[in-house]
């Protein structure tokens, strides 16, 4: 089954919101943001010679905005100022790229060479870019506050808290160690861009973004007394979002104001760079652990520690600690289990999602605590696991934290992996290349994984709709909005297999707040089975409606007659020659008769599978290439294959490149040093071999197509398995442990250091990892 | 900013001469990312693409002239040119992606002045010429000679290259050039070393020419590394002392893509290997070729 | 301030626009001609979204200067189908579900028919390098590179 979106991006690019020749757009302004460039400070903004610039309009500050106007929190379980972000920075900026004043102007170029005529005076304070640091409050971002902790999600009922070491006493074998989830940057290929725009009292807002109504919601709270017609959010073509496009950032909602004082259409798109320090990032975790259990494998006892880098301001970043904590003992059944997560404010962009958004976090950290549980017993990382798998009989399964697991067949799903890796023959090579000392050493790493999607728990609901045009088609409206994961296609496959239709016939309607009447948005993998879903049951009370007209027509009982979803015919059972087409029953039908519309609640589904990485290091340079990598991902009931392995592919990029290259870089004063694709180099074709994926589908009870998230899976388990597989390259050097991600340097380093620290006999039964940052480690020459 | 394009050397001076704050550029893709990173905009671009000795790439019985200007995928798509200089071609390749192949340029890669630009230590190698145009008509530096330090030059305002002469390589004589960067494409060298060997009837060597880049503020030769090979047939002694030269030869910076040690230590694997690959080229390179 | 006047000839057409010296030919494409199928991802030549062909060779157009495109020939991804019949690259990527938010597309497409007028039959790895300068954060490039390679194979049949 082709995408059915294509066509249009392949003959010119499609139409993305920079692209858009709107005519409610012609004459529009275009807004250039000035940004902070230090990381903390009191500021005083100057902008009178570059309001005397070409093509200048106007230039705004923080002192010219209502104090009310302040871009809301998503979850409002924070400190109030570190929820609400400013528009506008007002005499205080908090990071590296924090707006602090927009131009307006008839031209980005012109706008762009006023926003560099703007004076900030920077009066510095100190900056805290280390989450362990801002835990110390010397620094403090909101004196209001009194201190940076933003969180403790023990006082939400989410974490249990932790006891002491004696929750272990009873294990032969205890490990721990701390891991760090450096921060990743999405980096969609495109950057934020939105419009807006006033007709009168009603105003339309053209957005790059996941979430239409989300947006629409967020800026009701800002304009909804001005906006009395009402406001409209459109999303056009979408150049991926990855979790960064689910929130409406400040420099998206200010544009309204902006065409509201100008009186004309406002247009706004960033650079890259501005995209690299103002777009949010995802990861920014640091774990501690201990994992314990006995000398044969048994894991018993787990203790996870869960520290969330917010950065400036809590945005949906600093809250996804709870998919991290329901998901803490992944695929295992551990029957003893505390945890405890915080999240404080440091002096960096503010975190947002990322594809996993918490669950790639707690992967990570159960898959190294379980390589290290192995070596220390004794045993192979792969029988560990196998041993202490949640049996497949067992579903549904409540883990010792709670959450309720749908459907799984987790040991088949390794087997899977591991057969098809085949992994005896690369335990072969291995040792031979060991054995004569060669300077390209394999690696072989597993994982193995289950997330949440369509989380937070319990679950969750999408629009959907389903009409029949008068000639007998299908309008199917849906509020999820694909930005890459091909709605279009599978959504009116979902339709026309229930209606029984050609996908010719249906007309699919995605991303425009007044088309669709409502809706939640395409995030947390959540499309497919919540919005899939309510297109099917939509469907499903359209079919029952026309089975009653076409009852009529036939002169038959309604209980007598069918829908043949082969032919699209009605007819009675048995009596396919007198039959009635859609056509037909839609002339029959009084107006707005074959429609219906579906918002059910589901419960979450719980995908899972296994990935088998095989690395090659070559140990003078600690250069890392993938040589291989084997997934078996299992999302339930497949609708479209050639989608899902699509969705497969980009996630286990992604993850492959948490693990070996991708990492958001600060200096000690809060400067980021990633700010362009030189320096934040995103994995690009030449770092990946071809994917090789195995298949299984375990059905969810959950929802009536039987479709678990596959948006997500790939970043999960690629990054630890890859990382596993440095490290089992590392082995003979006794090292046990190193954080993603794992760049030549740290390789090399590590290597070099061990051949020093092999002197040292370590006795102790624990293994201590030591201390990284994921700051202060480089100085800018 | 004011977009000119002379037609030739002479018009080019005589526009560089007159306008202070004037700027060359080749295939920009340098000039490009530097301006919009805040880099001042100069009043004049001069486009040197325009001038015919500048996008050109010639041999005769002597030597190659290649045009300074004349895109790097010229290079790499001519057969007898990477033949002859495998090494060169292929450090002239590693600069960018194919996009980028196709506008960047020897002379743009040598004046831009990036203690880690690819090409110059395969010249350097190599013994790469090059030919300065200014206001008194031309003068020939070697390719060493041309940067001073990062993003400087040793030449003047009114000065560009016209071209770069290098002889033609001489039988039982190969070139190398490796580089280390953290991804596997598209980066900017952590290490960048040349290699080239000349070797005795023998098999020994005669003559050995290394130079580094990206790990001191200019590309360094490694002349300590070129002592240690003569006379060697590169045995496991000769090339660890080629390393030890070469990590010894480096005067690095520590930044986020590499450390000082870091630098030294690929150095030196560099520094080998390239000897290594630049030895069986000179043994494929007998006198008929 | 002045602005140059240009003559080119894009996707076979002679076209004619006013430019300030310093637009990108990107920017002068996607605001001046009306041509938005090339797109910027980073300004810097490092993501290849902008990849057009500039006498037959790709280019990053965010990295030319709209005054260096005089007198050249230009082609686009508005400009790769031959009167709605779509080019063999298109039809691959179209087959092979190779595109998923579609905004690295156009670059890729351009890359890729640069890389096949040159090497009809490359190899994967041939593939890998020489298509390195366009990022693609979706699709893990793997179902680019399987596009890739049928139309390499079906435009070697014609």
């Amino acid at each position: 089954m082709l995408r059915r979106e294509d066509r249009g991006f392949l003959t010119h690019g499609a139409t993305y919101t920079a692209d858009l020749k709107e005519p409610n757009l012609f004459g529009s302004l275009h807004a250039t943001y000035v940004r902070s460039t230090m990381a903390h400070a009191r500021i005083v903004v100057d902008t009178s010679n570059a309001k005397t610039m070409p093509g200048v309009l106007a230039i705004y500050t923080g002192s010219d905005l209502d104090v009310s106007m302040v871009l809301p929190g998503a979850i409002p379980v924070f400190p109030d100022p570190m929820l609400n972000r400013p528009l506008l920075a007002n005499n205080r900026v908090r990071f590296v790229g924090e707006p602090v004043a927009v131009v307006l102007a008839e031209h980005p170029f012109q706008g762009a060479d006023a926003a560099e005529a703007v004076l900030v005076d920077y009066d510095p304070l100190p900056a805290v870019v280390d989450p362990e640091l801002a835990l110390a409050d010397e620094v403090v971002l909101y004196e209001e506050v009194g201190s940076n902790l933003a969180i403790d999600f023990s006082s939400l009922d989410m974490a249990t808290g932790l006891t002491d070491i004696a929750f272990f006493d009873e294990c032969e074998i205890v490990v721990h160690g701390r891991v760090a989830h450096p921060r990743v940057h999405p980096a969609p290929i495109e950057v934020r861009s939105a419009a807006a725009a006033w007709d009168g009292d009603s105003l339309s807002v053209w957005i790059s973004n996941q979430s239409p109504h989300g947006a629409k919601r967020s800026l009701e709270g800002l304009y909804g007394e001005k906006a009395i017609e009402g406001i409209r959010v459109v999303v056009g073509d979408v150049g991926g979002g990855f979790g960064s496009k689910i929130d409406l950032y400040p420099e998206e909602a200010l544009l309204p104001w902006l065409a509201s004082e100008s009186g004309r259409p406002v247009r706004w798109f960033e650079t890259r760079t501005e995209n690299m320090v103002a777009m949010g990032p995802g990861r920014g975790h640091i774990h501690r652990f201990t994992i314990g259990g006995t000398r044969s494998g048994n894991l018993t006892h787990y203790q996870l520690d869960v520290l969330v880098d917010s950065g400036a301001y809590t945005r949906i970043g600093a809250f996804l600690p709870m998919f991290t904590l329901s998901m803490t003992v992944g695929v295992y059944e551990i029957p003893n289990v505390e945890t405890t997560a915080r999240s404080v404010v440091t002096n960096t962009t503010p975190l947002e999602a990322y594809r996993g958004a918490g669950r790639p976090e707690a992967t990570l950290t159960i898959e190294r605590a379980v390589d290290l549980f192995a070596h220390e017993a004794g045993m192979d990382p792969i029988d560990v696991r196998r041993h202490n798998l949640i049996a497949a009989e067992t579903f549904p399964a409540t883990t010792a934290v709670g959450t309720e697991y749908d459907s799984g067949d987790y040991e088949t799903s390794l087997d899977l992996a591991l057969q098809t890796a085949g992994i005896s023959n690369l335990r072969d090579e291995q040792a031979r290349r060991r054995i004569a000392g060669e300077t390209l050493q394999l690696g072989i790493g597993v994982a193995t994984y289950v997330e949440v999607t369509a989380g937070p728990a319990p679950g969750g609901n999408e629009f959907g709709r389903v009409e029949i045009t008068a000639d007998g088609r299908a309008r199917v409206f849906s509020g999820s909005l694909s930005h890459g994961q091909s709605h279009r296609t599978t959504f009116s496959m979902i339709a026309a297999d229930r209606l029984g239709m050609e996908l010719s016939e249906i007309e699919f309607i995605q991303g425009d707040t007044d088309k669709v009447a409502g809706g939640v948005g395409t995030y947390g993998s959540r499309s497919t089975q919540l919005g899939g879903s309510a297109v099917h049951d939509a469907a499903g009370v359209v079919v029952d409606k026309a089975l009653r007209i076409a009852a009529d027509l036939l002169e038959a009982a309604v209980d007598d007659v069918m829908l043949d979803t082969d032919t699209g015919q009605f007819h009675v059972v048995g009596s396919p020659t007198v039959s009635r087409t859609w056509a037909e029953i839609a002339t029959a039908s009084n107006e707005g008769e074959l429609e219906a519309e579906s918002k059910e609640n589901r419960k979450c589904t719980y995908p899972f599978g296994a990935h088998v990485a095989v690395v090659e290091v070559d140990i003078e340079t600690g250069h890392v290439r993938l040589q291989r990598i084997v997934t078996c991902d299992d999302a339930g009931v497949i609708i479209n294959p050639m989608i899902v392995e699509g969705q497969r592919h980009g996630g286990i990029a992604q993850g492959v490149a948490q693990a070996l290259m991708e990492e958001i870089v600060y200096d000690c004063d809060g400067n980021p040093l990633t700010t362009n694709f030189a320096d934040y180099g995103i994995i690009s074709m030449a770092e990946l071999p071809s994917f090789e994926l195995a298949s299984l589908e375990t059905p969810t009870p959950n929802n009536p197509l039987g479709v678990k998230g596959i948006g997500e899976s790939g970043s999960i388990g690629s990054t630890p398995a890859v990382q596993s597989a440095v490290l089992d390259a590392l082995s003979p050097w006794g090292i046990r442990h190193l954080d993603v991600p794992l760049t030549p340097l740290k390789v090399w380093s590590a290597i070099s250091a061990a051949a020093i620290k092999r002197e040292i006999k370590l006795g102790s039964r624990r293994v201590p990892i030591g201390p990284t940052r994921t700051s202060c480690r480089y100085a800018l020459l | 900013m004011k977009y000119v394009a002379p037609s030739s050397v002479e018009e080019a001076t005589s526009v560089l001469s007159s306008s202070p704050s004037a700027q060359v550029f080749a295939g920009a893709t340098d000039v490009v990312p530097q301006l919009r990173a805040g880099s001042p905009a100069p009043e004049v671009l001069v486009d040197l693409k325009k001038i015919e000795e500048l996008v050109s790439l010639k041999s005769d019985d002597n030597k190659w002239t290649v045009g300074a200007a004349t895109p790097t995928a010229y290079l790499t798509e001519n057969e007898a040119f990477s033949q002859e200089f495998p090494g060169l071609s292929e450090a002239a390749g590693l600069i960018g992606s194919d996009q980028i192949q196709n506008r960047s340029s020897l002379g743009g890669n040598l004046c831009n002045g990036s203690p880690a630009a690819d090409s110059v230590p395969a010249m350097v190698v190599n013994g790469a010429r090059a030919i300065v145009a200014g206001p008194n008509g031309t003068r020939v530096l070697d390719v060493s000679e041309v940067v001073t330090g990062p993003g400087e030059t040793s030449l003047a305002d009114d000065e560009f290259i016209v071209e770069f002469e290098i002889d033609k390589m001489p039988s039982h004589t190969g070139d190398a050039y490796l580089r280390m960067i953290p991804r596997t494409e598209m980066d900017i060298a952590v290490v960048g070393a040349g290699a080239r060997v000349t070797l005795a009837d023998d098999g020994s060597i005669e003559q050995a020419v290394l130079a580094l880049g990206a790990v001191a503020p200019t590309v360094v030769r490694i002349p300590d590394a070129e002592d240690a090979l003569l006379g060697t047939t590169a045995d496991e002694e000769a090339l660890n002392a080629v390393a030890a030269a070469a990590s010894e030869a480096c005067n690095p910076i520590d930044d986020k893509r590499g450390t000082v040690a870091y630098r030294k230590q690929v150095a030196g694997v560099l520094a080998k290997r390239a000897v290594l690959i630049a030895i069986e080229r000179a043994e494929q390179r007998n006198g008929t070729n | 301030m002045p602005r140059t006047h240009i003559t080119t000839v894009i996707n076979g057409d002679e076209t004619e626009f006013l430019t300030e010296d310093s637009t990108s030919l990107l920017n002068a494409l996607r605001d001046e001609v009306g041509l938005t199928g090339a797109k910027e991802g980073c300004g810097t030549g490092d993501c290849g979204a902008c990849s057009i062909l500039v006498d037959d060779r790709v280019t990053c157009s965010c990295l030319m200067f709209a005054p260096e495109a005089d007198g050249t020939t230009i082609l686009t991804v508005e400009g790769l189908a031959d009167s709605g019949e779509l080019h063999p690259l298109q039809q691959c990527f179209l087959e092979g579900a190779a595109l998923q938010c579609g905004i690295c597309t156009p670059g890729f497409l351009m890359a890729a028919k640069a890389l096949l007028d040159k090497n009809p039959d490359p190899t994967e790895t041939e593939i890998r390098y020489a298509l390195a300068g366009n990022l693609c954060r979706c699709t893990g490039y793997d179902k680019i590179i399987r596009a890739v390679q049928e139309a390499a194979l079906e435009m070697r049949g014609k």
